[in-house]
């Protein structure tokens, strides 16, 4: 731990210690799965439980008509749920480490990714999942389209790595932002369309929201994933560019602060 | 605060390592004038905030190691003696590159063993065997290392079917023998940092782990142990050193520097009142109150 770390020492050491992102991953796994008797099956049971209050909620009791609801608002569940568990347990990545923080010297670096890669490994079960429900359930909306699904996966992760990353090692700093997080989170499902669509915002909101709608880079995201899913039709791939973009230019910064701050968070702990 | 050097009591042949001890053996830990400051309370979020954006700490620091200057040479058992709050796992943790120092410089050469507190890195809901693939992987082992090492250490932990179940499960005596055993035994240390754990685990095990611990020091490994064990710092530290508030107040042969930190720490002899009726006491005993007092060394009149 010298100093002048940068961006590319993290992401040296990052590769150096690449096998223990994947051991730490497992571990993760393996630990959910030996607290919880459904363990990792909880990632495609609770976006499955939302999707059933939401579809009641709005099919039965507004009686707002919109066919395949259910299907509509699990194409959207599934990702953001990637985002919001990212975000959320990412930030803890290195708190929640904290007994073996204090015990050895690695890379701190490897504990979000690590993290991140767990949240990986559930959002593609859960896709997987939504995929055989939707052969199962909605045959007949299943479509080719389907095939995006990795690359949207991939796209996720790329925008989720540098807040996950950034957001570790500023909870050590600032303990309540786990708290706040969590609001903004549920505060951020309402401003996504996740439980409604562009199109039906674009209509009702004044221009000035909108166009910070634009800006929002879960949108392009969430959206992608419905298309494929619920509609049968290509993303719009020009769009997806604005989270990836995100993603990449954030990173860089956000390795060289970890970098500058890593030393320090040994006496935080 | 300047370091003393106590004499050594048989500076000729029993401690070889009293005068020009690091001549023949190459130098491992260097450090010079090290300082280590924690930030002190929180200052509310704002402050820490801005800590966290600016990189500098948050309020005023405490010293927790001043001017430490110290060298250890490969082969050496340093033992690091004081009271509570001295600095020596502070230290220990600087070492093992756990924290970092505020100034002074530290320079460690080879690869470090920690075992700061024992068994406490491991995770309740893994298995003994999970946690110790875990805990190689978190010291930087490759697989293979790992699976070549690792029967080895189940062996020397000596749990029995426990090795397989969740950690939760454990007594901390077994969690203990498990923690020292995958630091002792997962890697070949050049530097073994030891944080009080000769007091761990039942007698036969007490024994076997001592034997590992001078196993390594004769294999020209270099031990650094913090303890309150001062019979085992005495008997098996090749140069001790007494901290106190973060700074060395005597450094040299290990059963001076601890014959001193017991002067130190023993409350001068004060005279002795009865508490009931503030009258003069014989023995511990008050005539008039008919009390006896038992935790009396000896008596002093008033």
């Amino acid at each position: 731990m010298g100093n002048g770390s940068n961006a590319a020492d993290q992401l040296a050491g990052l590769f150096a210690w690449r096998q223990l992102v994947v051991d730490l991953t497992r571990a993760e796994l393996r630990r959910e799965n030996a607290r919880l008797i459904l363990g990792s099956l909880w990632w495609i049971a609770d976006p499955l439980l939302q999707m059933g209050v939401y579809t009641l909620l709005v099919s039965v009791i507004l009686a707002r008509p919109q066919p395949d609801y259910a299907l509509f608002i699990l194409a959207a569940l599934i990702p953001w749920k990637g985002l919001s568990a990212s975000i959320t347990s990412g930030s803890t990545a290195i708190t929640g480490n904290e007994r073996i923080v204090r015990q050895l010297a690695f890379p701190r670096i490897v504990l979000p990714v690590a993290r991140l890669t767990a949240q990986l490994w559930r959002l593609l079960i859960a896709v997987l999942a939504m995929v055989g429900m939707m052969l199962v359930f909605w045959p007949d909306r299943a479509s080719t389209q389907l095939a995006w699904l990795p690359a949207l996966v991939l796209v996720e992760v790329v925008f989720l790595l540098p807040f996950v990353i950034a957001l570790s090692a500023a909870t050590v700093f600032v303990r309540d932002l786990t708290n706040l997080l969590r609001h903004v989170m549920r505060f951020g499902l309402y401003l996504s369309p996740v439980l409604y669509s562009v199109e039906q915002v674009i209509d009702r909101v004044p221009p000035p929201v909108t166009f910070i709608y634009q800006f929002n880079p879960a949108v392009p995201l969430l959206e992608a994933y419905r298309d494929v899913v619920y509609r049968g039709v290509p993303p719009q791939v020009t769009d997806l560019f604005l989270p990836l973009g995100v993603g990449l230019v954030l990173l860089v910064p956000a390795l060289a602060w970890f970098g500058r701050v890593e030393r320090r968070l040994g006496k935080l702990l | 605060m300047t370091a003393t050097i106590l004499p050594a009591p048989h500076a000729d042949e029993s401690w070889p390592h009293a005068v020009g001890r690091h001549h023949q053996a190459p130098l491992v830990i260097d450090i010079q004038g090290l300082g280590v400051q924690f930030s002190g309370d929180r200052g509310g979020w704002l402050k820490s905030a801005a800590a966290a954006v600016t990189g500098r700490p948050a309020s005023a620091p405490i010293w927790a190691l001043r001017g430490l200057d110290l060298t250890i040479a490969a082969g050496e058992c340093l033992g690091i003696i004081g009271p509570n709050g001295a600095g020596k796992t502070t230290l220990l943790r600087a070492i093992a590159g756990l924290i970092g120092h505020d100034s002074g410089s530290l320079t460690v050469h080879g690869r470090i063993s920690a075992l700061l507190n024992l068994g406490v890195g491991f995770d309740p809901l893994l298995s003994g065997r999970e946690n110790v693939r875990l805990v190689g992987s978190l010291m930087g082992l490759r697989r293979q290392e790992i699976r070549v090492r690792i029967d080895a250490v189940i062996d020397f932990a000596d749990i029995g079917d426990f090795i397989d179940r969740p950690l939760r499960t454990y007594s901390s005596g077994m969690r203990a023998r498990l923690g020292f055993a995958t630091a002792a035994g997962m890697v070949e240390p050049d530097v073994l940092l030891l944080d009080e754990v000769m007091g761990t685990g039942d007698a036969a095990f007490r024994e076997r782990s001592r034997e590992r611990v001078m196993d390594l020091v004769q294999d020209a490994h270099t031990v650094v142990v913090a303890s309150h064990d001062m019979a085992w710092i005495s008997e098996f530290a090749t140069y001790a050193v007494l901290l106190e508030r973060g700074a060395i107040l005597a450094e040299g042969a290990p059963s001076g520097v601890t014959t001193l930190h017991r002067a130190r720490a023993v409350v001068p002899p004060r005279a002795y009142g009865c508490e009931v009726c503030q009258g003069q006491s014989y023995e511990g005993y008050c005539p008039r109150c008919g009390v006896w007092r038992r935790d009396v060394p000896s008596v002093q009149t008033a």
